[in-house]
């Protein structure tokens, strides 16, 4: 399509602050690719996955979980559960917070603070109409937080929902 | 006299003359791709997130930002809404695409703060930008209706068309390429960084590995399946580290433009369906690389 010469063109902008905001842009990504945390919002390293990731006794899987305890069980609690957290995110974040420096009482009370909060979304939970599955909506008489770790991997990750270890965080009776 | 790298970095910016509509389109596409993200999304649920998790970064960190509250939160959530909506129309849009942005920044960022970033929701911090600083009201707007209309009233006729070509109306778009080429050669070095060649034969660890930290259990049986045939991965490794690093080319040449985006493009929807990761938010700027102007040539054509 050709432009009509009688139309207004504006004038075109000036190359200087364009070339400006390449350069921030390029700049700002490639400085990020070798920080060791990634805090430059919106400049992220994009790893996706770099680094090869295996799970052996020498490098095991670490995640932080919610568990229910409902009469002798006790299993993680669904994603309802940990709203607006997905599983990994939440993981992340307690790991992040339990990586601050802080004394023991310090730690129990943040765990404590947590745990309160996750007894508030259990509750809303329980008080809406039974929609999702009926573990979401099962009665529980406890929350807890697990450090749980998988050494090994199987094929098929036929023991993700049994990791090898599991070492208590924090509880709240509810 | 310009170096030649500077003359065609030049002609692929801001020499880009492409016509008024097609920016129009793209801001009304954008927008509503976006209010429709804003609704689907509870981000007034993290001003009630404890505030012992916060943990700033980026301009919330330089800020010296505080935890969020639910008051804060539900006006700021309303405003965006309300500036992408007058975005997407075009009404009073330099200041709707600026509050557009500076609510964005905020409430896109908000999760981000909370101990993990997520990579694929930080494009959207970079095209607001760039939709904030263009001429993005000049067509397909109701801006251009009002200013039209101004315009007849008074007599003159100075005012931008449709088929107006220039490059204020290319280099926004092109900057999203930028953008997009940047980030993915970012994640290819950062591969080579991290482990080297050896990374493409390391997939199948790595889909096994994500199969315990997958975000809603149980694992997908056929990202596990995958874990299970080796070959596959490393065709799989080494088709991902050549769109990665080859991606800048396509700001350059055309025909490499036509392999590595869609080779991009598939390899992201089969993360998206196998690991159910959120990808969406940077699979709907791959249409940012629809060639437009060139569908609007055979249907005219054919008048």
């Amino acid at each position: 399509m050709r432009s009509d010469p009688a139309d207004p063109k504006p004038a075109l902008p000036d190359p200087r602050w364009l070339a400006a905001l390449v350069c921030l842009i390029v700049g700002g990504h490639l400085a990020t690719l070798g920080a060791a945390r990634q805090r430059y919002l919106p400049f992220a390293a994009y790893r996706m996955f770099a680094r090869p990731m295996q799970i052996t006794p020498a490098s095991p899987l670490r995640m932080i979980e919610l568990y229910g305890v409902s009469g002798t069980r006790v299993f993680p609690l669904s994603a309802p559960h940990l709203h607006p957290f997905d599983r990994n995110h939440f993981s992340d974040s307690l790991r992040t917070l339990l990586s601050r420096p802080m004394s023991p009482q310090a730690r129990a009370a943040a765990l404590g603070q947590i745990l309160a909060d996750r007894a508030a979304t259990y509750r809303r939970l329980q008080a809406q109409p039974r929609r999702t599955d009926r573990e979401t909506h099962r009665p529980l008489q406890a929350l807890r937080l697990y450090q749980v770790s998988w050494t090994h991997a199987e094929a098929m990750a036929r023991n993700a929902r049994a990791p090898q270890e599991r070492a208590l965080l924090a509880e709240l009776r509810l | 006299m310009r170096p030649r790298w500077a003359q065609r970095l030049g002609r692929l910016l801001w020499r880009a003359d492409t016509a008024c509509w097609t920016l129009g389109l793209w801001r009304i596409l954008y927008f509503g791709w976006l209010l429709g993200y804003a609704l689907s999304r509870d981000l007034l649920a993290w001003g009630a997130v404890p505030a012992v998790l916060w943990e700033p970064v980026g301009v919330f960190r330089l800020l010296s930002l505080p935890p969020p509250s639910m008051e804060t939160l539900a006006p700021l959530q309303l405003l965006w809404r309300i500036a992408l909506v007058l975005s997407a129309l075009g009404l009073f849009t330099r200041a709707s695409t600026v509050v557009s942005l500076v609510a964005g920044w905020y409430l896109l960022g908000l999760p981000q703060s909370f101990g993990k970033i997520i990579p694929t929701d930080l494009i959207h911090h970079f095209v607001l930008v760039f939709f904030a600083l263009s001429r993005a009201g000049d067509c397909l707007s109701l801006d251009a209706l009002r200013r039209r209309g101004r315009a007849q009233a008074g007599g003159t006729t100075t005012l931008p068309h449709l088929h107006t070509r220039s490059g204020h109306y290319g280099w926004p778009i092109r900057l999203v390429w930028v953008t997009m080429a940047t980030i993915f050669f970012c994640a290819g070095v950062s591969k080579l960084q991290s482990s080297g060649l050896s990374w493409i034969f390391s997939l199948p660890d790595t889909f096994l590995f994500l199969g315990y930290r997958y975000p809603h259990q149980p694992a997908s049986p056929l990202l596990l399946s995958l874990a299970t045939h080796p070959r596959w991965c490393a065709g799989l490794g080494i088709l991902t580290l050549g769109c990665e690093l080859g991606f800048p080319l396509a700001l350059w040449f055309r025909r490499a433009r036509w392999v590595v985006v869609p080779g991009m493009l598939l390899l992201q929807l089969g993360i998206q369906l196998l690991l159910h990761l959120d990808f969406l938010p940077l699979i709907v700027c791959y249409a940012f690389w629809l060639p437009l102007e060139r569908l609007q040539r055979p249907a005219q054509a054919s008048r």
